[in-house]
């Protein structure tokens, strides 16, 4: 649907209750979070995705750098031996899960839905990427700059991130009528 | 005796002879109620003249020495009975009466007394041919047939008498020596040619009386058909049989002189009247009333063929034939000399009645005689052609140039060829040369080339000999030929030296290596006289070549038994392989390939263990060696997955076979880079202390890119820890200084934050929205 004043494609909404918004998001939280803490899930899903994650970013590495070696979910110098681990927390699973729960929970057409979540995954990973690159040579460089690039910089851009795709996405939802 | 017949009896004529000086023979027949004797020509087979008017009738004839002169009896009263005389082209010279004898039947020429014999009723009359005068008589009772026996020594003339049916012997002196009773009405009569039998033709008995001269007895009397009536008998020249005419069975029959037996019967003309031959062996019959000449070839299929008419009516008892030249000889061939040709050929078929004296070859303007062939002609012009004939001489005169001429070129030998040249080749020599100065006169034909011992033909230059023994030098010749022989040979050339594939090499040693041999060989002692260019080595079913005398043979199964052996290769070829080396087995003992980090390659290497100790060949199974694999994700990785250290080249996999059961290996591996300082040679698997896989640090020595470390079979290191020849390993060099940080993206706290603001910002945006 094109709107007439902006030209945007918007979702129509379902009329919005704040409670059962929460409660929604809540319980889909919980329960995307405990799903993947499953073995199978963790299994099927999260290892390999982290794995991916990991030899994604050692591809996008060596491909400028040849002394960057990924082995398994890690990615080291050969040079130097510093090294980063891609596990489980690290490959940006968590950020989407949240971002998934709350536009699950949100009165939204499911195609609507599933087009944030595409989008959705693609910021963070795109960022993830970016993360771990600086990660990697900031730690090569000085443990302190990776501790606190680590620790602030990037928890509070990932959360910036998603929470700038959340509200993009909120803004193309038409109200409801 | 019938009218006709007697009055044939009494026209026939006894021995008639004809000559003809300077050609061949010439027939004279007689003719009654003619007027002139004709001629025929024994080569031409046909009648070439007859004399002049001679009288009403003729009968006998006789024919000089030489053949110059012959006599003509006239047994008519028109003229008187006489003698006539001409020459043997029937130029008529003068006449002898013999008066007051009424006839005059058969003659006889008596060459060496100079004289003519002629039987006339009552008398035997010897006349003087030069002076034409009668010279001489002897009674007789009626003789008609005379011949004349220069061999006998028991008589000189032999006369039949049909009177008194007898053969009266008369000697030199002119008196009787004997009568000899042969048949009835005896007419022609013959000698054999070495004058020993006498041959009677009895013309009222069918027979004929054979009577031995030397005993002047009949010695057998032949019989012959009823009615027969022979009037004439011949031998023939090679004395193998005789021939009788028979006037009553116009048949004349021919007897071997040996048996007496029938070799011939043919038909012939009417009332045949005696019958004589030529040198050619062809019997000649004059056929009274039918005034023709049958002429009669012998032999296993006799042929006829008929000369005429003749003047009068055809007679001609005894010898009518004179001598004549022989035919030209024949099969007549030159070969070439140097300035003369030798001339071969056939005597001819006919001597002329006289035997051939002596052969003459004329070739261009020269001559050269001799008895026989060949004769050689000397005088001639080498290169100039000329044209070879023979002729053959008598007594009588010499034949006609034999026909067709054999041409000849005289020459020489070729001179040798100069300028000549050799080059070697595989084996073989090829020879230029020019061609020599002279020919000899005939165009050479060929050249003969000769290296060594061997030698070669060809038609110009250059001439490839063949067969030569490569590495032994030679010089070569060449010679010329042409339709005489072969010249002498050239000066040599320079000596050259042959060449051919090289021999084997020798001392082949072979040493085993991972999936390959290294051969090791001595050159060949000899390389064929051309450089060696290459080395082929042959290990099993693999071959490698190479210019030095050390060649890897590589793509060799391991664990597979081979022998080496080595060829040579120069530019003619590839000579024979060398004896084998000793048997080797190769092992792979060495491995080069990509780690599984993608930092290059690296290279295992192995070193003890026994000899037939090397690596699994690659592959995933369990008694194979993957080689360079991930810490996780090949099939090989440790099962634990995760490991205690990073492996910055992941890690290495084998499987040992073949080694000696409780032995040490040596390893050493060789990373693409340098391996990071701290770092250990971790493992996983099985140690005797903990048989659970585990990770463990593996004894080694690490200096640079380099990893050296020892496993004993069954011992530490050994997965299977066993001593039973099989070694099974797993591990690389890992990082204790790796630093790994995990870098989790969000810690629970900001976890939580985020879900508290995406919970509140979609609420303040919902109620907006509301």
């Amino acid at each position: 649907m094109r709107e007439p004043s902006t030209g945007r494609t918007t979702a129509p909404a379902q009329p919005f209750r704040a409670g059962r918004f929460a409660l929604a998001f809540a319980g889909i939280l919980v329960a995307l979070f405990a799903a993947e803490l499953t073995r199978p899930i963790q299994h099927a899903l999260v290892a390999p995705w982290t794995d991916l994650v990991a030899r994604a970013s050692a591809a996008m590495l060596r491909a400028f750098d040849r002394d960057v070696v990924a082995s398994d979910a890690t990615i080291f110098s050969a040079s130097t031996g510093f090294g980063i681990t891609i596990r489980a927390g690290c490959n940006g699973v968590e950020a989407m899960l949240v971002l998934a729960a709350a536009m699950l929970a949100y009165p939204a057409p499911w195609r609507h839905r599933l087009l944030g979540l595409l989008a959705g995954t693609a910021a963070v990973q795109l960022l993830n990427f970016a993360r771990i690159a600086s990660l990697f040579y900031l730690g090569r460089w000085s443990a302190t700059a990776f501790e606190w690039a680590h620790l602030y910089v990037w928890q509070a851009l990932i959360m910036l991130d998603v929470l700038v795709v959340w509200l993009l996405w909120l803004g193309t939802i038409r109200p409801a009528r | 005796m019938s009218g006709a017949r007697r009055a044939r009896a009494l026209a026939a004529a006894c021995a008639l002879s004809a000559a003809a000086a300077g050609a061949s023979q010439h027939v004279y027949i007689a003719g009654i109620a003619g007027t002139a004797v004709t001629i025929i020509d024994t080569s031409a087979q046909a009648i070439v003249g007859q004399t002049g008017s001679i009288g009403f009738a003729q009968s006998g004839i006789a024919v000089n020495g030489d053949g110059s002169k012959v006599f003509a009896a006239n047994f008519g009263t028109f003229p008187p009975a006489g003698v006539w005389d001409f020459t043997s082209s029937g130029l008529v010279g003068g006449f002898v009466s013999v008066a007051p004898q009424a006839q005059v039947f058969g003659l006889a020429f008596d060459t060496a007394a100079n004289r003519v014999y002629a039987a006339t009723p009552g008398a035997l009359v010897s006349i003087d041919p030069t002076t034409r005068t009668i010279v001489g008589s002897l009674l007789a009772t009626v003789p008609f047939c005379i011949i004349v026996n220069p061999a006998s020594t028991t008589g000189r003339l032999y006369y039949s008498d049909q009177a008194d049916n007898v053969v009266v012997v008369v000697d030199s002196s002119f008196a009787v020596v004997t009568s000899i009773p042969v048949g009835a009405k005896p007419q022609g009569m013959a000698l054999d040619p070495s004058g020993t039998r006498l041959y009677v033709a009895n013309f009222n008995s069918d027979s004929v009386s054979i009577i031995s001269t030397a005993t002047n007895t009949v010695i057998q009397t032949v019989s012959l058909p009823p009615s027969s009536a022979p009037t004439g008998v011949v031998v023939d020249p090679a004395g193998n049989d005789w021939y009788v005419a028979e006037g009553g069975r116009n048949h004349v029959e021919g007897f071997s002189v040996a048996a007496n037996a029938q070799v011939l019967d043919v038909a012939v003309g009417s009332a045949p009247f005696g019958i004589d031959v030529d040198a050619a062996g062809r019997l000649y019959v004059p056929n009274q009333l039918d005034a023709t000449v049958t002429v009669i070839q012998p032999g296993a299929t006799p042929s006829t063929h008929t000369i005429g008419p003749v003047a009068g009516l055809a007679v001609g008892i005894g010898r009518f034939i004179g001598p004549g030249t022989p035919d030209p000889p024949t099969g007549v061939t030159a070969t070439p000399g140097d300035t003369q040709a030798t001339v071969s050929f056939s005597a001819p078929a006919s001597d002329g009645g006289r035997p051939i004296t002596s052969y003459t070859a004329t070739c261009g303007t020269q001559t050269a005689s001799a008895a026989s062939s060949p004769i050689v002609v000397a005088g001639l012009v080498n290169g100039t052609a000329v044209d070879c004939t023979v002729t053959a001489t008598n007594s009588i005169g010499t034949s006609d140039p034999s026909s067709p001429p054999a041409s000849v070129t005289p020459a020489t030998l070729p001179a040798a060829p100069t300028g000549v040249s050799a080059v070697a080749g595989a084996g073989q020599a090829t020879v230029s040369f020019a061609p020599p100065a002279s020919d000899g006169g005939s165009a050479i034909t060929s050249y003969t080339a000769t290296c060594g011992t061997q030698s070669a033909p060809g038609t110009g230059s250059p001439i490839v000999v063949t067969g030569l023994a490569a590495g032994t030098p030679v010089t070569c010749t060449v010679s010329a030929t042409n339709a005489v022989g072969t010249g002498p040979p050239s000066a040599p050339s320079a000596s050259v030296t042959p060449v051919g594939v090289p021999g084997a090499p020798g001392a082949v040693s072979a040493v085993a290596g991972s999936g390959d041999v290294s051969v090791t060989f001595a050159a060949p002692a000899f390389d064929g006289g051309s450089p060696i260019t290459s080395y082929t080595a042959t290990c099993g079913s693999q071959s490698a070549s190479g210019p030095s005398t050390y060649i890897t043979v590589e793509s060799l199964a391991n664990g597979v038994a081979v022998t080496c052996t080595v060829r040579a290769t120069n530019a003619v070829g590839t000579g024979p392989p060398s004896a084998p080396s000793a048997s080797v087995t190769p092992a792979l003992k060495s491995y080069t390939g990509p780690v599984a980090t993608g930092l290059g390659n690296a290279t295992v290497s192995i070193t003890g263990g026994g000899a037939g100790c090397s690596f699994a060949p690659q592959g995933t199974g369990a008694l194979q060696s993957a080689f360079f694999i991930p810490v996780v994700g090949s099939p090989k990785s440790p099962s634990a997955g995760t490991a205690p250290v990073q492996f910055p080249f992941g890690l290495l996999d084998f499987v040992l076979l073949g080694c000696d059961p409780g032995s040490t290996v040596a390893f050493s591996i060789a990373y693409p880079r340098a391996i990071p300082s701290g770092d250990a040679y971790w493992k996983y698997g099985a140690t005797p202390a903990q048989p659970a896989p585990h990770w463990y640090v593996l004894p080694a020595t690490i200096s640079g890119n380099i990893a050296t470390f020892t496993i004993t079979d069954g011992g530490l290191g050994d997965d299977d820890l066993a001593a039973n020849g099989v070694v099974v390993d797993q591990g690389g060099p890992g990082g204790g200084a790796v630093t790994l940080d995990p870098v989790p993206a969000l810690d629970r706290w900001a976890l939580a934050a985020l879900a508290c603001l995406l919970a509140l910002g979609g609420m303040m945006y919902g109620r907006k929205m509301r």
